[in-house]
């Protein structure tokens, strides 16, 4: 009998130890959501870093705590970024492709990768009433997010912002939208049929989800304040808007979205000037939390 | 309730009901146009610049536009009496402007034109069309005007302001003559800024104007001995006489388009861009306001005669999309 309690005592051991090695989690709660804003950055020396915000908030989506960590990007020998078209639109000609931006961020139990593909074109058009030479950039953004260990992903997509509040130069937005049937991969081409196979294989919807898109962030973000430039689109799972407790996806989820800006040809326009920035909101079912 | 009542109230519904089918599909019939708006014209106008589209005007005789594209990418517009040439950046095109001609809803490139990127185009009463064109071939870049003859399929190179300067808006004037702005090339945080207007002879001399404003403006000569040229900067129409030198001044208002026979000039008001007003060329400091947009703003304007054939069959029996109208 001493034997068999010590038995039990030894089991109990490793078993107490375990759960007291558990790290607290963000959102541990099943019931509060986590709202990740991933925001292209680069450091002083141009080391590409990702900010994260991350947002607790319960079911009546107030705002239980606030977190932001800046993150260098890891860097990959095989990286092309012409090998992963977001877009057939910027290779139009007279543009020029910049460097692929990335927000990238993963921890235990969720991946979240946004890719940016930026173009621009000077002296595209002339002002019709004056007749003064203007320039266009183009953006377009892809990635989502792919949670595991009881993490469960509720929206995922892109979003891209001019940074300006007072003026309008975005001429033009698309993303897709609609409901997502089962077992079918999602065009993420937009409205054209595109040979953009890179990014939708990867993709595939899971039943009654949806695909949506605004010029607002898909949740109430600082980003709103350029929303008059904005574009944003994601992956919504058919929870939403009341996921708190319930609902979410395990598999892959994402969106793309294409934006196009003009500008007067004097007026400096780099890629710092927009906010590239990929959502990610998800919750935690696992009955010992999430890391 | 005895039967007389509940054939009152079938009878009133009815009137109702009947009333409200013939609003909905009431087509409407332009009457003739005041005094001194006859004529066939087509705008480009829209929430700005950059995202307009192409509207035909009836005067009827308040203002009725009716919306002839919807990419939201038409920019400077031409037109003679058989042709409608128009800027256009739309998807179908690569997102930068192209000189295409619009006919009955189809945009296509015009005959005899290799390459089609320009914009700003200014057609003459002989359908033979001015456009900018910007070479990229060579470094640095260089600003073409243009001239595209469809009847006779040819196309050539009218002047070049060289590296360093670039021209802006162009214009026919009377008697075969071509005026354009030039300017030094934009860089960031310095727009542009005018060199002088240069003016084309037929015959293929040149003589350029002191500067008569700062910043690139429109600029509409058409068959009027008056330059009109739009003050961006101090809001204002400058008319300005290159053979005497003679200037007047409207302020509050842009020119957009001359009629046909060069005796008035259509204006918009240069705070919104979305009333419309006449001017004689008689008293040159008088607008009288002829019609208005609720959405749009305008733009350009072609002004051409009632006998036009250009931009297809006119836009009747079918509801304005804009304007004075219901």
């Amino acid at each position: 009998m001493r034997r068999l309690r010590l038995l039990f005592a030894g089991a109990a051991v490793p078993l107490m130890a375990t759960l007291l090695l558990v790290q607290p989690a963000r959102a541990d709660d099943p019931t509060q959501l986590i709202q990740d804003e991933l925001r292209v950055a680069h450091a002083a020396d141009g080391t590409p870093q990702t900010v994260v915000t991350s947002r607790v908030v319960n079911a009546a989506g107030q705002v239980l705590s606030t977190t932001q960590e800046t993150i260098n990007n890891p860097r990959f020998r095989t990286e092309d970024s012409m090998t992963f078209p977001c877009l057939s639109e910027g290779n139009r000609a007279g543009f020029v492709a910049h460097e692929r931006r990335e927000a990238l961020h993963k921890t235990h139990n969720d991946m979240a990768q946004f890719l940016f593909f930026p173009y621009s074109v000077d002296k595209a058009r002339r002002d019709t009433a004056g007749g003064s030479f203007e320039k266009q950039w183009l953006i377009c953004g892809t990635g989502g997010a792919d949670a595991n260990n009881g993490s469960r992903t509720v929206m995922a997509g892109p979003g891209v912002a001019f940074r300006d509040s007072n003026a309008t130069y975005r001429i033009g937005q698309t993303w897709k939208e609609g409901r997502t049937p089962a077992s079918y991969s999602v065009n993420l081409g937009f409205e054209v049929p595109t040979d953009v196979v890179n990014i939708k294989a990867g993709i595939t919807q899971t039943p009654t989800a949806s695909l949506r898109g605004s010029p607002r962030p898909p949740w109430n973000s600082d980003l709103d304040a350029f929303s008059r430039n904005g574009a944003n689109g994601w992956w919504e799972d058919s929870c939403a808007p009341n996921c708190a407790g319930t609902g979410g996806s395990s598999n892959y989820q994402g969106s793309l979205v294409e934006a196009l800006w003009q500008f007067p040809q004097d007026k400096p326009v780099t890629e710092d000037d927009f906010a590239m920035t990929g959502f990610f909101m998800h919750r935690c079912s696992n009955p010992f939390g999430c890391r | 309730m005895n039967r007389s009542g509940i054939g009152l109230i079938v009878m009133i519904t009815a009137i109702a009901l009947s009333s409200c089918s013939r609003s909905k599909n009431e087509v409407l019939q332009a009457k003739p146009a005041p005094a001194g708006l006859d004529g066939r014209m087509f705008f480009t106008a829209g929430e700005s610049g950059a995202t307009s589209d192409l509207y035909e005007g009836v005067f009827a005789p308040g203002l009725l536009l009716y919306r002839l594209t919807t990419s939201q990418r038409i920019g400077g517009i031409g037109g003679c009496k058989t042709a409608l040439t128009v800027t256009n950046a739309d998807r179908t095109v690569g997102f930068t402007d192209t000189i295409q001609h619009f006919d009955a809803g189809t945009l296509s490139t015009p005959p005899g034109l290799e390459s089609p990127k320009g914009s700003g185009p200014a057609t003459g009463p002989d359908c033979r069309v001015l456009f900018d064109h910007l070479d990229q071939a060579g470094q640095p870049p260089t600003d073409h005007l243009m001239l595209l003859d469809s009847a006779a399929m040819s196309e050539r190179d009218l002047y070049s302001p060289g590296p360093g300067k670039v021209l802006g808006i162009a214009d026919w004037g009377p008697g075969g003559r071509v005026a354009v702005f030039e300017g030094t090339e934009p860089s960031d945080n310095h727009p542009t800024v005018v060199t002088g207007i240069v003016i084309l002879l037929p015959d293929g001399s040149k003589r350029v104007l002191p500067p008569p404003v700062n910043r690139l403006g429109t600029l509409q000569w058409s068959g009027s001995k008056w330059m009109a040229i739009g003050d961006e900067a101090n809001g204002k129409t400058l008319f300005l006489d290159p053979d005497s030198g003679a200037r007047k001044e409207l302020p509050g208002w842009f020119p957009l388009a001359w009629s046909p026979d060069g005796q008035r000039l259509l204006v918009t008001d240069a705070a919104e861009r979305k009333a419309l007003a006449v001017v004689d060329s008689a008293d040159l400091t008088t607008a009288r306001m002829v019609g208005h947009a609720k959405k749009v703003r305008f733009f350009d304007l072609v002004w051409l005669p009632s006998n036009a054939t250009a931009g297809g069959p006119p836009p009747m029996g079918r509801r304005p999309d804009d304007g004075d109208g219901p």
